[in-house]
């Protein structure tokens, strides 16, 4: 279930209304005031959006500027009031796409969002060096309230209107990956060389992590492309899907040919009892992949999901190009090798990682069987293909568990069709029975929940509670129920 | 070679084995009557060494030998406990303390089918139907935590109705686990010498350290000497007794065995800060304290001995338990610090967290030597802290908790001012067939109700007159009562008055002079008359004592707002879209979201 957001609106034509009062006529210190009050009150309901935040301050200064009736103005505190808004405005801008580990640079969080590079720069100055001029703290109000209507104030009131900063697109990970590679070859092969290279290998690895964080914000945008709904910012569940986007960003390159599964066919599989990665590979990444899980709790889940998801269906050809995804999907389907390659790399990770405590409801291990069971369930598995595969990572992922083995088994043993059901005389006594039961099962929900009249409001005795002005409604009253913040009256229903 | 992370095996919680009539009695009807127990209970007969962990709501009598729970040992007596295991907090763990077999001053004179061969404790366990299990249909994150979850369905017991005997622990169901170091400290607190002294003690700590969880087993175990123990809170972010935002506080006379949402109280003096923190208002915040330590000394530390009481315990001395906030950086600090002064503590508990980055230990900081005994605790391990509920769930659900609950009736009489009576007014049921929305409403005249309204919390002072409404409208108030004459009336003569009794940047009411007796929900203000609709859970009759209503920064949880019979997922009947103060999906613009702050980020100079 999706929550709703609280909003100070009762209304969306309230925050239109708004709007026009504080870009409609610059001139019109009236329709400034209206704002301000408005905003000043609202902050009092409820944690305002960072952009109404901003615009109140912005307001604030402005107002206080252009005033007339102000003597002798002390213009450090007009200076001070610009900055302090405009400083405000950028780092709550900023500071929440900060979704890394590491800091990113404010400069390039503000690129991606589309804010003028001269904000961030006047916000440096105003902070940590001489405060600004006047004049340039006048332009930069005027740009932030441009900057406000275009990309909150405009798209918030006209959800459907497309949003006007695009972009820029996500760098590919792959080449990270491969700096990665190339890094871990040279210290496997010679570990002298460690010593030499960890500060590189280091930084190798906050870059991906960086890249995460840039990929984070980039959800967002991609949140459109894909027409997702679920993208949004301000909770925690929220907050997952952005990571689960961006992880499954990083999973696809790992899973790429030439990343966890190496390019040559001969280095892919060892003809040996266990069912892992070869040991060449797995030196190469685990410190990549243990790095990653760090900072990343869901990282194993979304690793092996996305890996049995590979195995399992066809490349879909989602005509949205990341720079990321470069499969040639012919080939990759008809490669079993590169297959066997990657369900070891899925039961490392859940042999590695699963304690059975994270990752939601279900344990790693039971996700990839439930994973797999709906498409090796019995009649479905003509359609599938990589069927050896498949069943070798079933096996793999269940033994050692005997109640999942006895599933995995049924599972791959139960080809044969069903066997028709018998009639029986006494099934139909059966069917009426149950029918019976979920009849009376509707009615005992509908006694409890249809029936408005009977809504109490407090069990305690009523007795003097009709004194200094407190009176308790009851049936008698003709009240009826309504959404908080409603006030019914016998006569209309009103919004304050 | 590789990384193998630590994998946290599921431990074994129940050695005890039911069987009927062999450790589980389910008593006839005739045999509780002649026991003297409520009809449909059952009788478990623990043995030494053995230990049982219960899910669920119920009952508990001991009736032979004693037995301990949430570091609390209870003896046979006639007083059935009231517990409340939900799988959001570690669950209780019952073992056999000792079984008495020297007294035979047995209370219960039990069937003797129950009787013969134990060894060990008996205790009675009957299904408690509060209701309050509903309020995981208010705020579903709590759906079903009073039953045992589905990976545990299979291997739980049904002891009695509601009432599930967990085996093992996993990541849904955690065991409560005393630390050795509050072991010995709770012991060291009970061995004060006699005569009584007059004691305070003080619990200190960081977030999520355990803290809270130490009062109240101190609070606890206390009362099995004292038969009233006074309880302060100054958390206003995780309250014990009451939502967020008030210090309070409270009389205990019944252990209280759950998390904070079962047992919400009216409090015997409560002050209103508006916040989850004291941050914006911290000369209020240490005032309203220090208004309660004077409560404390003069109208509740001593009293007349009880002589026609056959309770053995202590009876003419109430000692306190302060329970002190978890912000302990910087200012945080410097206000518990003063706090800890102005309590004249006797004993003093601090958990000692994990120390966080940059900011110096507190010892540091503190400086005067102070006469009071000192206990250092260890934090609880993080490993025993249920993941999936995380703290402003919890405080969520403590507020709507508090909006659903039914409270013991109280009459005028029994309520001179300011106080309340001194005894414990916990709820015991809670009423969630209808949302709120769907509550009748006091309908209440301001002008005649109320002679103030203050709203208190950080750029509030810039609310204009004639936006007031707008900001009442759905807001969470607080109800205060004050001293005739101590504030100064908006209105001279305040009937008939055509606006809210409010102007702009007021104080908040004197503590010393003024007491808050409980929150209430505007659900909404009429746009044409002087007329607001109210809910609140405060008795009726000390409504119209509240002259007062101060509006702070605590809201109303979005899980209030909701309706949990609308089958549209609508709210009363009104579509999703058209409901007021609420945006379904996703917010379009950039900007769109709350300030969020990262205190956890890596620098340069740490990587």
């Amino acid at each position: 279930m999706k929550l709703p957001r609280r909003v100070p609106w009762a209304h969306i034509n309230e925050l239109d209304q708004l709007c026009s009062w504080v870009f409609m006529d610059e001139g019109d210190l009236e329709a400034k005031r209206f704002a301000i009050n408005r905003l000043s009150a609202w902050r009092a309901v409820t944690a305002l959006p960072h952009a109404l935040e901003s615009t109140l301050s912005i307001l604030t200064a402005r107002l206080i500027d252009t005033s007339e009736t102000q003597q002798s103005p002390s213009w450090l505190s007009l200076r001070q009031n610009y900055a302090a808004a405009i400083i405000r405005m950028v780092n709550g801008l900023v500071d929440p796409l900060q979704a890394g580990a590491y800091a990113r640079s404010i400069a390039s969080i503000a690129a991606q969002l589309g804010l003028p590079s001269w904000l961030v720069e006047l916000r440096h100055s105003a902070t940590h060096e001489d405060l600004p001029s006047l004049e340039v703290l006048r332009e930069a109000a005027r740009e932030s309230l441009t900057w406000l209507l275009h990309n909150y104030f405009l798209p918030t009131i006209n959800p459907s209107a497309p949003r006007p900063s695009t972009a820029p697109p996500l760098r590919p990970v792959t080449p990270l990956l491969k700096q990665y590679k190339t890094l871990l070859k040279i210290v496997t092969r010679d570990a002298s060389l460690r010593k030499q290279n960890q500060p590189d290998i280091d930084a190798i690895m906050r870059d991906i992590e960086r890249w995460l964080a840039e990929a984070k914000l980039a959800a967002d945008f991609a949140a459109d492309a894909y027409g997702w709904e679920t993208i949004d910012g301000n909770d925690v569940e929220q907050e997952d899907s952005r990571e689960k986007w961006a992880l499954e960003r990083l999973c696809d390159a790992l899973i790429e040919k030439g990343a966890l599964v190496s390019l040559s066919q001969k280095r892919r599989n060892f003809p040996s009892d266990e069912f892992v990665p070869p040991h060449s590979s797995l030196v190469l990444w685990t410190p990549l992949l243990a790095h990653t899980h760090t900072y990343h709790p869901t990282f194993p889940s979304v690793l092996t999901t996305r890996i049995v998801e590979n195995l399992l269906y066809e490349q879909p050809n989602s005509g949205f190009d990341m720079d990321i995804v470069s499969l040639d999907a012919d080939e990759s389907q008809n490669d079993p090798s590169y297959h066997l390659a990657l369900a070891k790399w899925a039961v490392w990770v859940i042999k590695a990682y699963d304690n059975g405590q994270e990752n939601g409801e279900l344990s790693l291990r039971k996700n990839v069987i439930v994973q797999l069971a709906s498409t090796l369930a019995p009649g479905k598995t003509e359609g599938a293909k990589k069927i050896d595969v498949l069943a070798a990572l079933l096996g793999a992922v269940s033994s050692g568990f005997t109640e999942l083995q006895t599933a995995s088994d049924i599972l791959l043993s139960a080809t044969h069709p069903l066997q028709p059901q018998h009639w029986d005389a006494g099934d139909l006594t059966v069917m009426n029975e149950r029918l019976h039961s979920l009849m009376s099962l509707d009615g005992e929900c509908q006694k409890s929940t249809n029936d408005p009249d009977s809504a109490p409001t407090t069990l305690l005795p009523v007795q003097g509670a009709n004194i200094g002005g407190w009176r308790l409604l009851d049936h008698h009253s003709g009240w009826k129920s309504c959404p908080i913040g409603i006030y019914y009256s016998n006569h209309a229903m009103s919004i304050v | 070679m590789y990384p193998q992370p630590s994998r946290s095996e599921p431990s074994q919680l129940s050695t005890f084995k039911p069987t009927r009539d062999l450790n589980v009695y389910e008593l006839s009807a005739d045999e509780a009557s002649a026991t003297g127990l409520q009809n449909e209970t059952s009788v478990l007969s623990i043995d030494r060494e053995e230990t049982l962990a219960l899910l669920g709501i119920f009952t508990l009598t001991i009736l032979k030998g004693s037995v301990s729970i949430l570091g609390v040992t209870l003896s046979a007596s006639k007083t059935a406990h009231h517990v409340f295991a939900p799988r959001s907090a570690p669950i209780p763990i019952l073992e056999c303390a000792s079984s008495n077999l020297h007294t035979d001053l047995d209370i219960y004179s039990l069937p003797p089918r129950v009787r013969q061969n134990h060894g060990g404790a008996l205790v009675a366990i009957r299904s408690l139907d509060t209701g309050v299990e509903g309020l995981g249909r208010v705020c579903r994150v709590f759906d079903g935590v009073f039953e045992p979850s589905r990976w545990q369905r299979s291997s739980a017991e049904v002891i009695r109705p509601g009432v599930n005997l967990m085996t093992h622990s996993d990541r849904d169901v955690l065991p409560f686990v005393l630390p050795e170091s509050w072991s010995i400290a709770l012991s060291a607190a009970e061995t004060s010498p006699s005569p009584i002294p007059l004691s305070v003690y003080v619990v200190k700590g960081p977030k999520k350290s355990g803290k809270s969880t130490f009062a109240r087993t101190l609070l606890n175990r206390l009362l099995t000497r004292f038969q009233r123990v006074a309880y302060l809170e100054c958390d206003v972010g995780q309250s014990e007794f009451t939502p967020g935002g008030l210090v309070a506080l409270n009389i205990i006379d019944k252990p209280v065995f759950g998390p904070p949402f079962t047992h919400p109280s009216l409090p015997y003096r409560a002050h209103y800060v508006g916040a989850t923190s004291p941050r914006c208002s911290p000369a209020h915040y240490l005032a309203a304290v220090q208004a309660l330590l004077e409560t404390y000394k003069f109208e509740i530390q001593t009293s007349m001995p009880d002589d026609e009481s056959i309770d053995t315990r202590v009876t003419d001395v109430i000692p306190l338990v302060v329970n002190t906030m978890g912000w302990t950086k910087g200012l945080g600090a410097d206000l518990n610090a003063k706090i800890e002064e102005l309590t004249e503590a006797t004993h003093v508990f601090e958990v000692v967290g994990p120390e966080e980055k940059g900011w110096p230990a507190y010892d540091i900081l503190q400086s005067a030597p102070t006469k009071a005994l000192q206990h250092t605790l260890e934090s609880i391990s993080p490993n025993l802290a249920n993941a999936h509920f995380n703290a402003v769930d919890q405080r969520n659900l403590n507020i709507l908790s508090y909006f659903y609950a039914i409270f013991p009736s109280i009459t005028s009489m029994s309520f001179p001012y300011p106080s309340a009576p001194l005894r414990q007014m916990t709820a015991t049921k809670w009423e969630t067939s209808h949302p709120l929305c769907a509550r009748y409403p006091y309908e209440v005249d301001w002008s005649r109700a109320f002679d103030q309204v203050i709203l208190i919390g950080a750029g509030y002072e810039d609310v204009i007159p004639s936006e007031i409404s707008n900001v009442l409208n759905g807001a969470i108030i607080s109800l205060v009562e004050c001293e005739p004459g101590t504030e100064d009336p908006v209105y001279l003569d305040p009937s008939g008055a055509r606006e809210l009794p409010y102007v702009q940047a007021r104080h908040p009411p004197v503590p010393s002079t003024s007491t808050c007796h409980g929150l209430a929900l505007i659900r909404a203000i009429s746009p044409s008359s002087s007329h607001m609709h109210i809910l609140t859970p405060v008795s009726p009759t000390i409504l119209a004592r509240c002259r007062v209503i101060v509006k702070g920064e605590l809201e109303l949880p979005i899980w209030g707002m909701l309706d949990f019979t609308d089958a549209n997922e609508g709210v009363a009947g009104v579509e999703k879209g058209r409901v007021p103060y609420l945006q379904w999906g996703k917010s379009e613009g950039l900007g769109g979201e709350r300030r969020r702050v990262r205190r956890n980020l890596m620098r340069k100079a740490q990587m």
